[in-house]
């Protein structure tokens, strides 16, 4: 299903800062032996990832496996200790400037404005992105209305639920159609009518040429969307490949995944009394 | 100019008010609104008068000298007011976090710029008050008309100063103890000036400034020298002083907003966790485990989890630690000024400074049960426990760190040398144990009724409500009948006896009051629990 919202030409049309969007042949994203050390121990270590655009992305992991660390890093929230980051042809943190004009981000909470109603939040990342203040105005109320936050009037972010916190964030993350989408968890909290329109926008972008780098904790979610996944494991990258070579013969991603990762060593049998 | 222009620049400056307005207002609504703009207008009418005095006041200065200390103190006053808002707003959350603007399409370098426009924009009152001393200095016939000029270099080294200060202290506060030191710091000077009044009654001041005034070596401090240059006291030497501290200032802002800009909250929590003793950690394990070796579950685990919750708290051990601190310094002047003589206050400084550290606790400790640990509340709704139970183990809890409260002030109030007869030590345990235990009966049934959000890691954010605020000014009248009854008794009857037959029976009350609070409190906390609920998912984010 097409989802049309503004009135804006398809991204192939689009010209940005740097130029005509595909005028490079540069994968959308390219680390090489990223390195993050918190005190003594190493959150992401010596990760290299490839991802082609046009592709929808999903990066999996199992909790503390260096997810976030990475995403933040490839946000410029978090400098690397060592290793290299490019993205749509661009170096970080050299170029960061020209990266974080043509990229979209749904976060990890902290970076929402609690003091900002949801309109508020919307039109002003609006206006980060120099789209001026009356097309982000409009914008952000077509975005809210699609999103079905309108309704939310003077409430505070700080007052939203969870589900409502990650739809005005992806209503902010769609403001100005990036070439790049770099989602942390986008559904977890947002009920399954938000979650299905979510779903179906970011195809809708995959569709005309934008690319979407996904961490999710739902495999089902991330089987239904990506194309391609890897699989993060203590800071190092253990799986790359295609949705299909993940999932050779009746394996599941989900089997892929907790064969990969390691299941518990002990099930819930070895518990007597459960 | 062009900078001011920009889009970019104006939303940022545009979300700080707004997130200013809506933080005050409560989102704009109601009652909030009404109570902004009346504050606003009193407010600003103050800092309007305030301009209009130093307009009018400072032309019928005829002395150079005279004008110069003048306006060196209101430019001093000036710097502090400008230095402390940046830091109060963003201690209250209120002040725009310039760090999350990283992931936008921001120049970094205007970033900078973006920060000290803010705060200028913070300090909109000093700058009006500085252009009506402007107009003073102008229509001065002492002064030249050019003096003001030098107001400006003035008021870009405190923006720039001040964008420095708020993200060293931002840094600072993240870190596990330095930030409760900081605060306390800051705390603690509000009471100084009350203390040194004390010691150095103002008559003396003079022969002590003779005394030790002229051992002080002359120090060109800013807002001096930019009162002479305005005064027109023109030297070289000071316009280079002026433009030096300016220059200070500028790489003093631009060098902490950097590393701000670059800092890593996580790695600073995980070197900190890499270097905590695991000797302490074991003690503290111990101290956790204590009630759930002497009381049954599931109040033990309940008093063992509130035991923790507590103690990991940054507000909480802020106000445990300024309750024997704070709460002396406060009292001290007493003891130290009238109460010098045998009698009166210095005798009761012990039983007066408990009572002080009791009333501080209760923020903390009863008057909001649930909301200070609001993510726990949902779960003693689906638990298969008593709500009573619930608010049992929570009033053990207070009753503990209250009892050991009162231990350290007297551990304090001996280690300090204080003269006071040693009888006033039990004295001020039974006054206090009593008052707890009616504290506790009321403060049970204000958190049912009243039950508002409090974040535990914020140290310093207000967070009493205004409805609660008014039950303590009737409470706290009606509680202080006892303990005065108590008094009266062993004033009447001159004998310590009257005093504690007073407060036994007092104590009697205080426990059949709580008892039956308690059952009230218990069954508001059911029937109430989905406007609890609600209650405390509003303000900082929904609960966990």
């Amino acid at each position: 299903m097409a989802i049309f919202f503004f009135t804006l030409p398809p991204l192939s049309q689009i010209a940005t800062i740097e130029g005509p969007v595909h005028a490079e042949s540069s994968p959308a994203i390219e680390v090489r032996e990223l390195r993050k050390v918190y005190g003594e121990k190493a959150a992401v270590d010596g990760l290299t990832l490839r991802v082609e655009r046009g592709c929808f992305f999903g990066f999996l992991g199992p909790n503390g496996a260096g997810k976030t660390t990475t995403i933040r890093m490839l946000m410029g929230l978090a400098p690397a200790s060592s290793g290299s980051i490019e993205i749509l042809g661009h170096r970080m943190p050299a170029e960061s400037l020209s990266i974080k004009s043509k990229i979209g981000l749904v976060p990890d909470d902290t970076l929402l404005f609690d003091h900002l109603t949801g309109a508020e939040f919307v039109e002003f990342v609006g206006r980060m992105y120099n789209l001026g203040r009356e097309l982000s105005r409009s914008r952000t109320a077509e975005l809210l209305e699609l999103f079905e936050l309108d309704g939310a009037g003077r409430k505070l972010i700080g007052e939203y639920s969870k589900g409502m916190r990650k739809r005005v964030a992806m209503a902010a993350a769609l403001i100005h159609r990036p070439e790049l989408y770099l989602l942390d968890e986008p559904f977890e909290g947002v009920d399954a009518v938000g979650a299905r329109l979510m779903k179906d926008i970011l195809l809708d972008q995959v569709r005309h040429g934008a690319t979407i780098f996904l961490t999710s904790h739902v495999l089902e979610v991330v089987e239904r969307l990506c194309d391609r996944v890897a699989i993060i494991n203590q800071g190092r990258i253990i799986v790359d490949g295609t949705m299909d070579e993940l999932r050779s013969g009746t394996e599941t991603l989900e089997d892929t995944f907790v064969r990969v990762v390691g299941g518990p060593a002990h099930s819930s049998e070895s518990l007597d009394w459960l | 100019m062009g900078f001011l222009l920009n889009d970019q620049v104006r939303a940022i400056v545009q979300a700080q008010f707004k997130g200013i307005y809506n933080k005050t207002t409560h989102g704009g609504k109601g009652s909030g609104r009404v109570f902004y703009w009346i504050s606003m207008v009193l407010w600003y009418g103050g800092v309007l008068f305030l301009a209009w005095l130093a307009a009018t006041a400072l032309p019928e200065i005829r002395s150079r000298d005279t004008l110069t200390k003048v306006v060196s103190g209101g430019l001093l006053a000036a710097m502090l007011f400008w230095q402390f808002i940046p830091v109060m707003l963003a201690t209250t959350g209120m002040s725009l976090d310039l760090k999350r603007l990283l992931v936008y399409p921001v120049a970094p370098k205007r970033l900078f710029a973006i920060e000290v426009l803010l705060r200028a924009s913070t300090g909109t009152e000093v700058l009006i008050i500085m252009l009506g001393a402007a107009i003073g200095l102008i229509r001065s016939p002492i002064a030249p008309a050019w003096g003001p000029l030098f107001f400006i270099p003035f008021t870009l080294c405190n923006l720039l100063l001040s964008a420095g200060v708020r993200d060293l202290l931002t840094r600072l506060l993240a870190r596990r103890g330095v930030r409760e030191v900081v605060i306390f710091g800051f705390v603690l000077m509000t009471a100084l000036p009350q203390l040194i009044l004390s010691m150095v009654p103002p008559d003396k001041w003079k022969n002590y400034y003779e005394l030790y005034g002229g051992r002080i070596p002359p120090f060109p401090w800013p807002w001096h020298i930019t009162a002479r240059l305005a005064a027109g006291d023109f030297t070289l030497d000071l316009l280079a002083a002026a433009f030096g501290w300016l220059a200070l200032a500028a790489w003093f802002g631009y060098t902490q907003f950097q590393r701000g800009l670059s800092w890593d909250a996580d790695a600073v929590k995980a070197s900190q966790r890499a270097t905590s003793s695991k000797t302490a950690a074991a003690g503290m394990e111990s101290f956790y485990r204590l009630p759930s070796r002497l009381l049954p579950d599931p109040l033990g685990a309940l008093v063992e989890k509130e035991f923790r919750m507590l103690c990991r708290a940054p507000r909480f051990r802020l106000v445990f630690f300024m309750g024997f601190s704070f709460g002396l310094v406060i009292w001290l002047p007493l003891v130290l000024g009238r109460g010098r003589a045998p009698g009166g206050f210095s005798d009761n400084i012990l039983v007066m400074v408990s009572m002080y550290a009791v009333l501080l606790l209760g923020e903390v400790l009863f008057w909001n049960n649930f909301g200070f640990d609001r993510t726990a509340a949902q779960a003693y709704y689906v638990m298969p426990v008593k709500l009573s139970t619930v608010l049992i183990a929570k009033n053990i809890t207070a009753v503990f760190f209250l009892l050991l409260e009162i231990t350290i002030v007297t551990v304090v109030v001996l280690a300090l040398r204080l003269k006071f007869p040693l009888s006033k030590i039990p004295e001020a345990f039974a006054v206090t144990l009593m008052l707890s235990v009616f504290l506790l009966a009321i403060g049970n049934l204000a958190s049912m009724h009243y039950p508002r959000p409090i974040d535990p890691n914020n140290s310093w954010r207000h967070s009493n409500a205004g409805k609660i605020q008014g039950v303590l000014l009737l409470v706290y009248p009606v509680l202080a009948l006892p303990i005065a009854l108590a008094y009266l008794a062993r004033y009447a009857f001159s004998t310590d006896l009257a005093f504690y037959g007073v407060i036994g029976a007092g104590f009697v009350v205080a426990v059949l009051t709580y008892l039956v609070s308690l059952e009230s409190a218990a069954t508001a906390a059911d029937e109430r629990r989905e406007a609890i609920l609600t209650a405390l998912s509003r303000g900082e984010g929904p609960i966990a």
